[in-house]
């Protein structure tokens, strides 16, 4: 072809720096001088976070290494810990089916009552988690309205799991769903694409970065979920004991330093949560730029 | 394959954004819809495309009724002003996306692409994502995503208007030969009248809704049916009460039955010198020069000169129309 094109070699245009946390392209600002705003924060974050959990990490190797592993690796805090985890992973993964979904929906659909369901999204998060615990055993226990009686069970479990941290899935997808320009998907149409292919090829992979970002929060949340979970599980010790009822039982039976080890436990386990799913987002996020 | 559309109406929460709109773009043509944003030019593109519903009115492909048939199966290429780039795809894989839908061979389907790549001169960017490409990148690789399935239509929606004036210039003559090249019937959506006339077989101008002209661009240009088309496609100045081009007039000594004005103001723009004249009756016409007849002439504020149609390129019809405003 005749035609000269002399474009070629300007795609490299002055790209601001990512965060190592994020892979997120961040603008640059002039470094801040203000000691007295860093220390501020510092001092807040240490009040609220540091102390507590550098007290937790001391009270559970008060005993030393070996004391902290055989608490922490009991045969009741083994089961709770099994059931916790495999509670909260099913939640998880089934609320990053459904949350993706209601995202979809809300933000796709134009509906009557569209703004009341976008509120009551929100509702777990502001409901105390006792009030929906109570509410569960209520609907779904003994005397259940429908006869559907779950409590005992790790379905009970996970439904009241389900429940809490449904918010995390849904607001986590919803902004890069609204950021998400419909040509890419009407672009893949006019190639011939089917809808359902479309959303598996293009919509998927496009909020796929915030789907495991929100579901890695939510599966972390879930692991020392406490209130909702406490009535429907009817705490049976190696049987449909979560991890924080059975920490629980411990302070009451003044074995402070078991319990401690437990919830140390617990602890580095959302932490693995939260980095792996961190991690997995951002390596995606950055190979787009 | 030839394109017709009849009867298009299309209304966006009440407000009438296409009104009854037809017309045929023949095989192989390179028809512009020209017009100002909000005239309805896109979305007349997005309804040949099957990408939004249409209220009423029909659309055929080579003769095929298809206003009913989704946008997957109506095989149309279809270019993004935004370039609607996979961004989770190289542009390897952006290529290939519709020749995977058809499930075209692995082999088979690496050789188009490569062949498709060469075509856009991305070759070297094969394994590059979209945000590390240049804005013409983009856009080339939008075009190559698009006549990967070897479409009957291919559709641009304001393809050059993110792009800097030199990309734009060189990406618009690029498009045109390669158009000619593949001999496919395409429809290009533009507010750019420049481009619009350089690019296109066929001007097809639509304000607010309403086709106002189809035709040739040379003859459009020449014969604008309405005040909007005259001065749309380019400057118009009233001389006598009647519009003409700028470039229609001439300045010449005073009498010799031209019509007496002063120079009110001298532009020069380098390649042309605007001269505003005030006529003696008070009127405002203003004649375009070339630069070397204006170094000729030399016209200075203040002098008297005639004004007279210019004998050589006179109309042997109806001047473009009356009742025109001066332009800026």
């Amino acid at each position: 072809m005749p035609v000269k094109i002399t474009d070629l070699a300007d795609g490299e245009l002055a790209r601001p720096p990512q965060s190592w946390w994020t892979g997120l392209r961040v603008p640059r600002y002039e470094t801040s001088k203000s000691v007295a705003g860093r220390s501020l924060v510092v001092g807040y974050l240490s009040l609220l976070i540091l102390i507590p959990v550098a007290a937790l990490v001391d009270n559970a190797f008060k005993g030393g290494l070996g004391a902290f592993w055989s608490q922490a690796t009991s045969a009741e805090a083994l089961d709770a810990i099994k059931l916790t985890v495999l509670c909260s992973f099913v939640a998880a993964v089934l609320n990053a089916v459904a949350g993706t979904a209601t995202a979809y929906v809300l933000v796709r659909d134009r509906f009557l009552g569209r703004s009341a369901l976008n509120a009551i999204i929100d509702l777990p998060f502001a409901l105390p988690t006792v009030v929906a615990g109570i509410t569960f055993y209520t609907l779904y226990g003994p005397h259940s309205p429908f006869h559907v009686n779950i409590t005992g069970t790790w379905v009970g479990v996970t439904v009241a799991i389900m429940f809490v941290t449904l918010p995390f899935s849904v607001r986590s997808v919803e902004p890069v769903l609204e950021s998400l320009t419909i040509d890419a998907e009407a672009a893949a149409s006019t190639l011939g694409a089917s809808s359902i292919y479309v959303f598996r090829t293009i919509t998927l992979p496009a909020i796929m970065p915030a789907l495991l970002t929100g579901t890695g929060l939510a599966f972390a949340r879930a692991l020392g979920e406490y209130g909702s979970v406490v009535f429907i599980s009817n705490n049976i010790p190696y049987h449909t004991e979560i991890a924080s009822s059975y920490v629980y039982s411990l302070v009451s039976s003044g074995q402070n330093a078991a319990a401690a080890s437990v919830a140390m436990l617990l602890l580095v386990g959302a932490l693995c949560v939260l980095i792996t799913s961190n991690v997995l987002a951002r390596t995606l996020a950055r190979r787009r730029g | 394959m030839s394109v017709s559309y009849s009867g298009v109406t299309k209304s966006f929460g009440g407000r009438l954004v296409l009104d009854d709109i037809s017309d045929i773009v023949n095989e192989g043509e390179l028809t512009a819809l020209l017009g100002p944003s909000g005239s309805g030019k896109s979305t007349l593109l997005r309804i040949i495309a099957g990408l939004t519903p249409l209220d009423s009115g029909r659309v055929s492909l080579a003769g095929r009724d298809v206003t009913n048939t989704p946008a997957r199966d109506r095989h149309i290429g279809f270019c993004f002003q935004d370039y609607a780039p996979f961004r989770h795809l190289s542009l390897r894989e952006n290529v290939a996306y519709g020749l995977k839908v058809q499930h075209v061979a692995r082999a088979q389907r690496r050789e188009q692409v490569d062949e498709l790549l060469r075509l856009v001169r991305l070759e070297e960017f094969a394994d590059q994502y979209p945000h590390q490409l240049s804005g013409g990148q983009r856009q080339r690789m939008a075009l190559a995503r698009a006549l990967a399935i070897k479409p009957d239509v291919l559709l641009l929606d304001e393809p050059f208007a993110a792009l800097d004036a030199q990309v734009r210039a060189e990406l618009r003559s690029w498009v045109r030969t390669l158009q000619q090249e593949v001999g496919i019937t395409t429809i290009l959506v533009t507010h750019d009248q420049v481009e619009a006339m350089e690019i296109a077989d066929r001007l097809v101008i639509l304000n607010s809704g309403r086709i106002e002209q189809a035709g040739r661009p040379s003859f459009v240009y020449d014969h604008p049916a309405t005040d909007f088309v005259a001065s749309f496609l380019g400057p118009i100045t009233s001389f006598g009460g009647i519009s003409y081009r700028p470039h229609e007039l001439e300045i010449v000594a005073l009498g010799d039955g031209a019509e007496s004005a002063t120079v009110s103001e001298v532009i020069r723009l380098g390649f042309e010198v605007r001269v505003v004249l005030a006529g003696d009756d008070g009127t405002s016409t203003w004649v375009q020069l070339t630069h070397d007849q204006a170094k000729h002439l030399n016209p200075g504020v203040g002098q008297r000169y005639g004004i007279r149609v210019r004998s050589s390129k006179a109309r042997k019809d109806a001047p473009l129309s009356s009742n025109v405003d001066a332009p800026r």
